[in-house]
């Protein structure tokens, strides 16, 4: 019998995520059309073998997106923060100005019924709950970020208690250490 | 992003050929085109992905979207040329799991 494992967004102020001490800082303005150009200048000297083809860029640009679009609201007068280490691993604390991920338990919840619609093959359902819209998402936002990243972080994503911070890390079998 | 449509009139089916980034700058482009020309009466339609190198989360929306519509509309959507980090984000977000794969 298969097993159901449904990951969580946490909130833990004061997890060891958090600890920026020996990591690097850049901050940014909140400008949307530079998303990917900010996660490219972070991983510039990124160790290749982390690099995945091109997938840690992607999940890096989906929390600075999420810090800059939801928690900014795309001021660009508002800064968004980057503490990142990649010795042995590939760990980011991201923190925007805005007031938090206020739905975090509501998205949650969203993600378990998802998952036990596919885990009973329902694809019905798990179609029409394929996508998250929180009051403010626009129709281009679906939660699939969050989705993916709790599967890609997989050694942890976890809030601030305000919700406007968040730290992850990546282990990789083939190149930590 | 490049769209390509190749359509056969023979068997009423529509070729979507993706070529470049599909992320946060084009992704509605990929929905808005595709659903717009998925109204042309088309009992198949084949999106194929073989020469898309990227795809973040507003492609997967998009992609989403697009299997809603096509289930609305009865048609019959297939994937081709999923790969590399393509195929790696799917799976990530747990779509690859549903959505029927024409390897050709």
């Amino acid at each position: 019998m298969k097993n159901m494992i449904i990951r969580k967004l946490i909130v833990d102020e004061n997890n060891e995520l958090f600890d920026a001490q020996g990591m690097k800082y850049i901050e940014f303005k909140s400008d949307f059309s530079r998303i990917r150009e900010y996660s490219a200048r972070i991983l510039e000297h990124c160790p290749k073998q982390f690099l995945e083809d091109g997938l840690l860029e992607q999940q890096l640009s989906e929390i600075i997106k999420n810090g800059i679009k939801h928690g900014n609201r795309n001021d660009v007068s508002k800064k968004l923060k980057v503490w990142y280490d990649l010795r042995g691993r590939a760990r980011f604390i991201v923190e925007d100005e805005g007031g938090g991920f206020k739905r975090l338990h509501e998205w949650n919840a969203f993600y378990q019924r998802r998952q036990e619609a596919l885990y009973n093959n329902d694809f019905e359902l798990f179609l029409k709950l394929a996508a998250y819209r929180g009051p403010e998402s626009d129709e281009f936002d679906g939660g699939n970020s969050l989705i993916a990243a709790l599967e890609f972080w997989n050694g942890g994503m976890i809030y601030n208690e305000a919700k406007n911070k968040v730290g992850v890390v990546r282990w990789f079998s083939n190149g930590s250490g | 992003m490049e769209i390509q449509f190749f359509e056969n009139d023979g068997d009423k089916s529509l070729v979507v050929k993706v070529s470049g980034d599909c992320d946060l700058y084009n992704a509605h482009h990929l929905f808005n085109d595709v659903t717009g020309k998925m109204d042309g009466g088309y009992a198949e339609v084949y999106v194929d992905f073989s020469g898309t190198p990227y795809l973040d989360s507003s492609g997967v929306g998009a992609l989403i979207r697009i299997l809603q519509y096509a289930k609305s509309k009865k048609i019959d959507l297939k994937f081709r040329g999923i790969g590399g980090t393509v195929r790696k984000v799917l799976r990530l977000s747990n779509i690859l799991s549903i959505i029927t794969e024409d390897r050709q």
